[in-house]
Formats: C-alpha cells, sequence, structure tokens
C-alpha cells in the first residue's frame, strides 16, 4: 500500500499544486456559484405597468389586477392617465409595458408580453362582456356571478416538477460525462508519459505494475473529486444562502451528492480501462487510436442517457440503470425524477463496482503485460492471449 | 554478491539471451561490453526484476532476489526516464522515498547528492529545463539517492562531457571502495579498461569471455610481436607458428615457443623488436565477438 500512496501522493502534488489545475477548480467554483444566482437574475417576478385612459379605464384596471393575481411571480400595476398622448407618451418612452384607450386600443412598443397580453385580453374581454349584458337587460350582478369561472385544476401526471427534474437530471449527465472523461484524459495521458519517457523502467524496479496503475489512478482520481465536489459544495451553499436550494424540487439534493457516488465508480471503471490501453503504446500521438475504444463506450453511454433523461421512466432506461457502465447515468436520471427507490440505486451501484473492480484487474494484467514493451502498439488480443 | 545464472530469455523467435552467467563481487566493478543488441541491456532489466527471464535466476548473496531486496539496489536504465514536468530535488526525493526512505532521509539524501553532482542550486528547477548532460547527472542522482548496496547502470557514460564522464567515474570507483558491487554497461571500452576490476564480452545473447582484463589478454592467447630489419622476403616462413603482417615488416606471430620465434628472427636478420603483444581491451572484444 505504501508504494499506492506514494505513487497517488506524487500525482496529487505536481498536479494539483500546479496553476492550471487550481485555476480550474477556482474557475468552476465561480462559475457554479454564479448559476445558482441565475434563477433569481433571469426568472424574477415580473412586474409591469399598464396605463389607462378614456372609457371604462376603472373597470379595465381593476379586471387586470385581478387577473394577474392568479398568477405567481407576476404582477402589474394599473394607472390612469389623462389622455391619449399621455398614455402614448408613457409607452414611448418606456415608462409603460402598454396603454389601453377607451377600451379599443393597445399600444404597446412591440406587442406585450405573452402574460401581459392573456391579462390585458381577459380583462377587455370580461369588461366589455359585462357592458354589452348590462346594455342587453340583464342584471349587472347576475352577469358578475355567471362569469366568474374557477380556474382549471393543474394536474402534472409526471409529478410535481416533472420538467425542473428532467433538466437537472439532463445537466447531471453532462457534468458526469465530462467530469469523468478529464480525469480519464489524465490517467491516460500519465501512463503514456511514463512509459515514453521510459521512467517506468525505474519505477517497476521498486513497485509492481499494479501498484503503480492504482496508485496513479487513485491520485489523479483524488483531484478530479476535488474538482467536482469543491463547486459542487459552493454551489449549495450559494444555493442555500440565495434560496435557490430551498427551490429545488424535494430530494434532489440528494440526488446531486449522490452523483459524487456514482462519479467514483465511473471514474475508477474507466480509468483502470484507460490506463489498460494507454500502457499498450509508447507515443503520445496514438493516442486517439488507443483509448478509441474507451471513447466509444463512453460518448455511447452519455448520449443514451442523454436520451432517456428525458423518459427516465420507460423500460430501456428502467434496463440501463442496472448494467456498467450505462448505470452511472441513467441511475442518477431514474433518481432525479424519484423512479428509483434506494435499494434499486444500491444494487445499481454494487453492480457498478464489480464492474469498476473488474475493469481494475483486466487493466492491471494488461497494464503488466504491455507496459514494458516499447514501439509500436502492442495488440490487444496479444496480450490477452498471452498466458505467462 | 550478484550472481546472474543461466539465464535465457526469447522474444518471439528471436533468442536475447542464451544461457548467460555472470557475477559481480563486492567491491568489484563489473564491465559488461557487447555489440548493440547483444543482450546486455536485457540482461541487467532481468537482474532489475524489470523484465521476466525464460529460464536462470538472478541472486543476490546466495539467496533469489524479492522485490524487497531489489529496493536496495540502484538502477539507471539506458534510456533514460526523468518526469519532465517535475523539480529535481522532489523527483529525486521521490525516488528515495519509492525505495524506503523516510521523507525526511529522503529529501537529506538528494540535496545531498546534487550538491555532490554540481546541481545543488537547481533543485527547484523542472527537468525539461536542464541540458541533457545534466538530466543525466539527475539520473545518476537518482539511482544513487537511496545509498544502494548494488548499482546496476545501462550505459551511464553515454552522451556525458569529458569532465561529467571524470564525475561519474569517480563516483562509481568511490561507491565501489564503500564495497558496492557495481555492474555498468559501455561502448567506451578504454573507460571500461581503466575503471573496471572484471570484464565480461556478449556477443548475440552468449558470455563469451568473462574475467579479469589480464586474464582475459592471457586467454585472449598472447602473439609475438617481432621486427628484422633487413631480412629476406619469405623469412616468416621459418618462423615455428603462423604469422600475420602487420606492415613495416612487424610480424604478429601464434606460438607459444617464443624462444624459438626469437632464434630464427635473429637468424634472418638485425632483430629490431620482439616482445609479447598485449592486446587491448578493444582486440579482445573485437576477436571474442567475431
Amino acid at each position: 500500500m505504501k508504494g499506492v500512496w506514494l505513487v497517488a501522493k506524487r500525482e496529487i502534488l505536481t498536479r494539483g499544486l500546479s496553476r492550471s489545475y487550481i485555476v480550474g477548480v477556482v474557475v468552476s467554483a465561480v462559475l457554479v456559484a454564479g448559476l445558482t444566482l441565475l434563477p433569481g437574475l433571469l426568472g424574477g417576478p415580473s412586474e409591469y405597468r399598464v396605463v389607462l385612459t378614456g372609457t371604462e379605464s376603472a373597470e379595465l384596471a381593476t379586471a387586470i389586477e385581478a387577473a394577474a393575481e392568479g398568477f405567481e411571480e407576476f404582477s402589474v400595476e394599473t394607472a390612469e392617465v389623462a389622455d391619449p398622448e399621455a398614455a402614448r407618451a408613457e409607452v414611448e418612452a418606456g415608462d409603460a409595458d402598454a396603454a389601453i384607450i377607451d377600451n379599443t386600443t393597445l399600444v404597446t412598443e412591440s406587442g406585450a408580453d405573452q402574460q401581459l397580453a392573456v391579462v390585458i385580453d381577459g380583462a377587455h374581454q370580461a369588461v366589455t362582456t359585462q357592458r354589452q349584458l348590462a346594455e342587453a337587460g340583464f342584471d349587472p350582478a347576475d352577469v358578475n356571478a355567471a362569469l366568474t369561472v374557477a380556474p382549471l385544476q393543474d394536474d402534472q401526471l409526471g409529478g410535481d416538477d416533472a420538467g425542473a427534474r428532467q433538466g437537472i437530471a439532463y445537466f447531471l449527465v453532462i457534468v458526469l460525462f465530462f467530469m469523468v472523461m478529464m480525469p480519464t484524459m489524465y490517467v491516460a495521458m500519465g501512463v503514456v508519459e511514463e512509459k515514453s519517457s521510459r521512467i517506468v523502467e525505474i519505477l517497476l524496479s521498486s513497485l509492481k505494475p499494479w501498484q503503480l496503475l492504482v496508485g496513479k489512478v487513485a491520485g489523479l482520481g483524488v483531484l478530479g473529486f476535488v474538482n467536482l465536489a469543491v463547486p459542487l459544495a459552493v454551489g449549495l451553499a450559494m444555493g442555500d444562502v440565495t434560496g435557490a436550494v430551498a427551490e429545488l424540487p424535494s430530494g434532489l439534493t440528494g440526488t446531486i451528492l449522490s452523483s459524487l457516488v456514482w462519479w467514483v465508480l465511473g471514474f475508477c471503471f474507466y480509468a483502470a480501462m484507460a490506463g489498460a490501453l494507454a500502457s499498450m503504446i509508447s507515443r503520445q500521438e496514438d493516442m486517439n487510436s488507443a483509448i478509441g475504444p474507451l471513447t466509444m463506450l463512453m460518448i455511447l453511454s452519455y448520449v443514451v442517457a442523454a436520451v432517456y433523461a428525458w423518459q427516465p421512466t420507460t423500460l430501456v432506461a428502467r434496463v440501463l440503470s442496472y448494467v456498467p457502465p450505462f448505470s452511472m447515468f441513467m441511475m442518477p436520471v431514474r433518481d432525479a425524477v424519484n423512479d428509483a427507490p434506494l435499494w434499486q440505486q444500491g444494487l445499481s451501484a454494487l453492480l457498478m463496482a464489480l464492474a469498476a473492480v473488474g475493469m481494475f484487474a483486466l487493466g492491471a494484467t494488461i497494464y503488466r503485460r504491455s507496459v514494458m514493451r516499447t514501439g509500436s502498439k502492442v495488440k490487444l488480443t496479444e496480450v490477452l492471449r498471452k498466458s505467462s | 554478491m550478484l550472481e546472474v545464472r543461466n539465464l535465457r530469455k526469447t522474444f518471439g523467435d528471436n533468442v536475447a539471451l542464451d544461457d548467460v552467467s555472470l557475477t559481480v563481487e563486492p567491491g568489484r566493478m563489473f564491465g559488461f561490453v557487447g555489440a548493440n543488441g547483444a543482450g546486455k541491456t536485457t540482461t541487467m532489466r532481468i537482474a532489475m526484476g524489470v523484465l521476466e527471464s525464460d529460464a536462470g535466476d538472478v541472486r543476490w548473496d546466495g539467496a533469489s532476489l524479492t522485490k524487497s531486496r531489489r529496493a536496495d539496489f540502484g538502477y539507471m536504465p539506458e534510456e533514460r526516464g526523468l518526469y519532465p514536468k517535475m523539480k529535481i530535488a522532489p523527483q529525486v526525493a521521490y525516488f528515495g522515498e519509492l525505495h524506503g526512505l523516510t521523507p525526511a532521509a529522503a529529501k537529506r539524501a538528494a540535496g545531498e547528492w546534487l550538491d555532490r553532482l554540481g546541481l545543488g542550486d537547481r533543485g527547484d528547477d523542472f527537468v525539461q529545463d536542464l541540458s541533457l548532460g545534466n538530466q543525466q547527472r539527475v539520473q545518476l542522482a537518482v539511482s544513487l539517492v537511496h545509498d544502494p548496496k548494488m548499482l546496476i547502470l545501462d550505459e551511464p557514460f553515454s552522451g556525458l562531457d569529458p569532465l561529467a564522464v571524470d564525475t561519474m567515474a569517480g563516483v562509481l570507483a568511490d561507491r565501489s571502495a564503500a564495497g558496492v558491487p557495481v555492474i555498468f554497461s559501455s561502448h567506451q571500452l578504454d573507460l571500461v579498461e581503466r575503471l573496471c576490476d572484471t570484464v565480461g564480452i556478449i556477443s548475440k545473447g552468449k558470455m563469451v569471455a568473462a574475467g579479469t582484463v589480464t586474464e582475459l589478454r592471457r586467454s585472449a592467447g598472447r602473439r609475438l610481436r617481432v621486427n628484422v630489419a633487413d631480412a629476406t622476403p619469405g623469412w616468416e616462413q621459418t618462423l615455428p607458428g603462423p604469422a600475420t603482417s602487420c606492415g613495416d615488416g612487424e610480424w604478429l606471430v601464434d606460438s607459444a615457443d617464443d624462444q624459438g620465434v626469437l632464434a630464427a628472427a635473429m637468424a634472418a636478420g638485425r632483430v629490431v623488436r620482439f616482445g609479447y603483444d598485449e592486446p587491448s581491451l578493444a582486440d579482445i572484444f573485437r576477436e571474442a565477438s567475431a
């Protein structure tokens, strides 16, 4: 274990203290912190001002304000002005979002925002209908009663916030993909660096090949984890302060935290594979072809997950959430929409952990058999067939 | 004492080592010479445990070598290896720790060796910023940092300027004098001849000669060099053994009967040169590798 620790420590110290790494962590933390402020900046309450003039202004104003109350984070302030010129002037100056003249003309800069238009249109319909019915001889009280309609009940079959949950699941898939991809590449590059500089020969005179592989994966894994966890912690803390976390659909904080576990499992799986594949080549130029199978598998599982993030309760999604390495993306997706009980997540994590261990065993074998062979790319079949 | 016994190694159909044995005794310096591809590097890699042999074994002080006992060895591979983007002092110390030193001891030893090799003020530089010769010094420091009980160095002198060669030779002689068995390979035969107590010559995977330089000279078959002024052409026919001309009237004679050769030469004319010819290591090497 001491050998593993020394190798890991060297990775952590040499890369972790490098300027590029530290800057990277700080930048992502700042970006994530900025993201938590976004909802407040973009999705804040919409406030409108509507000016009215001429006939039925008072009725319209009352109707508009009443309708606006039905919406959350939406409010309309109304005011009466002296004449049409004043109303147009307010809209032109940008002081008002809309002006209504004589309950016949709507003045805006370039059309009213959708929600505002709906409210104004509704008010216009209501006030006009009421007047016309009254003119036709109906009792205003009866008219009023007849016109009062209870709003439609909102019943989302996907449960509350289904859209938000799927959006966050999709976001998690993207984050997991990139956060696993990056340190995995570092593992591959590090293995080739040691092999191409032949330093591996000195290392292997005092270390076993598996110690070198495990130490490298562990060291770069710690750095990758910090790179993921620090921005996440900053984001959650900031979100707590700004109230963004409280607005998350319930249980999603847990999903975000458990995605850290999925990250660890997924990284171990892919990093072991990357180390093994990279040990078969001697030059950085051969990297793309060497780790081609890994990139393919990773992109495939990412694309599948990205598609099924929007259909997380289908059979395919449920099956794939148990199949390593697809499960590292699919299970968080299902968890995000509350489709996976804890035992299912545990079972899937266990399978993924077993796959990672298996990949380590296979990777260490490939690594041991090919790391000392230099020159052209070692063939995988050759490495696997060799019995010694 | 390091004993390499009956090593055999094949790469595919290519027999890289065929029954290679050698012994490096404490306090002795063993020079390992051979043409490119003869098997020096393969032998050393197997001795370091970096490669596995197909047959034969490597023993240290009478017992077979394990990974932990090899941790006491110092190794310099033929194709140098250092982390280009790591600072020198931590890098040397890292290898010290890999060989079992405590962090503090490794740091101290790294500093001492870098001082001794003239790199004391460059400990915070990155390896990639050093000249090749200085990188080689760092490489030597890496192989020495843990005060090894055995030194295995593959081509330690290649690419060094004369001053660096002297530094390297001094360090090796010093370690050897401290009782450490040292084995190194080199193509610089004059250097091997000057530094080494024992020399092994390997050719096409086989040890073709091994022993002290004196022994090798003796076994190479000493020849008599004789020059007779004013001898009539064809006089060499009277010699008791086969003779080859070296030009300018000089002949090399293969014969154990030195007095017979002298008598024949005196009979042929005025003898201006007569004596045993000491072959250089290069001569021995050429002959053994042929």
